[in-house]
């Protein structure tokens, strides 16, 4: 250490200091180096593989069972994503900045981030692990139907009927159900149950863009229309949360959702023109139509089954609006 | 950190000249830069090499510093840089002993002559070497983890005990420590400040 040499005063305190020297890096240094910058790249992988993890709504329309449990398991494992990705970068920055000064003291990073990155690669691909297993469970199951229709065949040929048609009625009876299980994004075996709102398929109504060179719109009726536009809003996330129970099925849930969602979008256009011309009546419409769905929808909570045997229909937010909204 | 000095002699107490002396040249000095730095032994004057084989085992070498036959293989005292700077700063403050008594501690017997233990030479290529066992040992766990996914117990369980073995092998520390001295001229006696102290890991 060439700066310590000053202290050579002939002292023996400056003596000794002249000697010493701090401890040289060895060439297995470069090992560690290589080793702490693999594992920033691990460490990077893993948060984009964690990242890329599907979501509880992914794999809804692709898993027989189970897609809300495992969605659930998956955003444990894709959590620490963007954590992983940051120190990931950090770590090849820190891996660089140590070996373009190499020092013995940084060794317990290098080792740090070594050990991270291997941490992170196990929890990334423990979270693929599962992906992969819940497709398989799935694909096992419509095998078990192929199985069971080829074993019908071979039943049959040997004449045994009523084994036969036993079979290709749980066959069927089993593909129904995958079929109906892996197109109901939000339903899981036997249960109709209400899906979170962020599990949901149906995009909100947008903000349609202002036309230009419009007259400015009234400030009473702006108003209004924030205050009308936030309860649709609010209504259409309820009508999420609502509960279908059979006949009324999935199908039949979106498209209504579906429908509700681009009628709100012609409301909300209504709404600022009639904001801008000063048209109070419009105002008037829409909030009839929203109450007239509100209360629907507050009936169908508390009674699905009902709604459906007294109208004959399942409940249905277009289906209560008086039609003038195309 | 608490190294015992084996030449340690707490009987002995120093004089009045002893203490004004080492208060003037060592102790006040370390003061001014916030370092309390203790007495522990006052003794006749040492040899220059002087090595001893504890009852529990390995050896304590002490040597002055210019004839410490471990700093001599070894081509120079190799020290954590954070203790170059602060003897350095101990140094510009004034500390002005008049011998520096640098002591080792090898495991196994060791006597003159014998070469310092490859093993130690520098101490720190032991240290990356733990470190690159410690990476290879993540690296390893990771596959084996992966490998043996379905079994994780075995796996995880090899794992652990590697680690706790490795952890418990870097337990063991080794304690090079830096005394400055002064002498007292009637007496002759030699009043020993520690200075300084690191671990080196085998």
């Amino acid at each position: 250490m060439s700066d310590l040499e000053e202290y050579d005063d002939g002292s023996s305190f400056g003596d000794f200091l002249s000697h010493l020297r701090p401890y040289p890096v060895p060439p297995g240094f470069r090992f560690a180096l290589l080793y702490a910058a693999g594992g920033s790249i691990l460490l990077l992988l893993a948060g984009l593989a964690a990242s890329a993890l599907p979501t509880s709504q992914d794999l809804a329309g692709h898993l027989a069972i189970g897609a809300a449990p495992v969605g659930s398991v998956l955003e444990l494992f894709r959590a620490p994503s963007s954590a992983l990705v940051f120190f990931g970068v950090a770590g090849l920055m820190v891996t660089a900045a140590i070996g373009i000064r190499p020092r013995v003291e940084g060794a317990g990073v290098l080792a740090a981030l070594t050990t991270f990155g291997v941490v992170a690669g196990v929890w990334a691909a423990v979270g693929w692990l599962i992906v992969l297993i819940a497709y398989l469970t799935t694909l096992v199951l419509w095998l078990f139907v192929v199985a069971l229709i080829l074993g019908a065949g071979a039943v049959a040929s040997r004449a045994e009927w009523g084994m036969a048609i036993v079979m290709v009625v749980v066959a069927l009876l089993l593909a129904s159900w995958l079929e109906n299980a892996t197109s109901d994004p939000t339903t899981t075996i036997g249960a109709a149950r209400p899906p979170e709102r962020s599990q949901s398929v149906i995009a909100p109504p947008s903000e349609e863009e202002q036309p230009r060179h419009l007259p400015p719109a009234k400030p009473a009726l702006t108003q209004q229309r924030i205050a009308v536009e936030s309860f649709m809003t609010s209504e259409f996330d309820a009508w999420h949360e609502l509960p279908y129970v059979p006949p009324c099925d999935q199908t039949t849930r979106s498209a209504e959702l579906v429908s509700f969602r681009d009628i709100l979008t012609l409301m909300r256009q209504r709404l600022r023109e009639a904001a801008r011309y000063d048209e109070p009546e419009a105002f008037r419409q829409v909030s009839e139509d929203l109450e007239r769905v509100d209360s629907e929808r507050a009936r169908a909570f508390t009674d699905p089954q009902g709604v459906y045997e007294q109208f004959g229909r399942c409940p249905s937010a277009v289906g209560v609006m008086v039609f003038r909204w195309r | 950190m608490q190294t015992l000095i084996p030449w340690q002699q707490p009987d002995v107490q120093p004089t009045p000249a002893l203490e004004r002396q080492l208060e003037r040249r060592v102790l006040a000095p370390a003061r001014r830069i916030g370092e309390n730095l203790p007495l522990v032994a006052i003794t006749e004057p040492p040899p220059p090499v002087s090595i001893l084989h504890p009852p529990q085992g390995g050896t304590w070498i002490a040597a002055y510093h210019d004839s410490d036959p471990v700093a001599l293989a070894r081509g120079a005292l190799h020290a954590p840089e954070a203790e170059i700077r602060r003897l350095a700063q101990l140094h510009k403050a004034g500390v002005e002993p008049d011998a520096i008594l640098v002591g080792h501690q090898l495991p196994g017997r060791w006597q003159p002559g014998d070469p310092v233990p490859a093993a130690y030479l520098p101490a720190e290529v032991a240290t990356v070497d733990r470190l690159l066992a410690t990476q290879a040992a993540a690296v390893s766990a990771g596959v084996d983890f992966l490998r043996t996914l379905a079994g994780i117990g075995a796996g995880l369980g090899a794992a652990t005990v590697a680690g706790v073995g490795q952890l418990a092998d870097a337990a063991v520390l080794l304690d090079p420590f830096v005394l400055g001295g002064i002498t007292e001229p009637k007496t002759g006696l030699v009043g020993w400040v520690f200075l300084g102290g690191w671990d080196e890991r085998p």
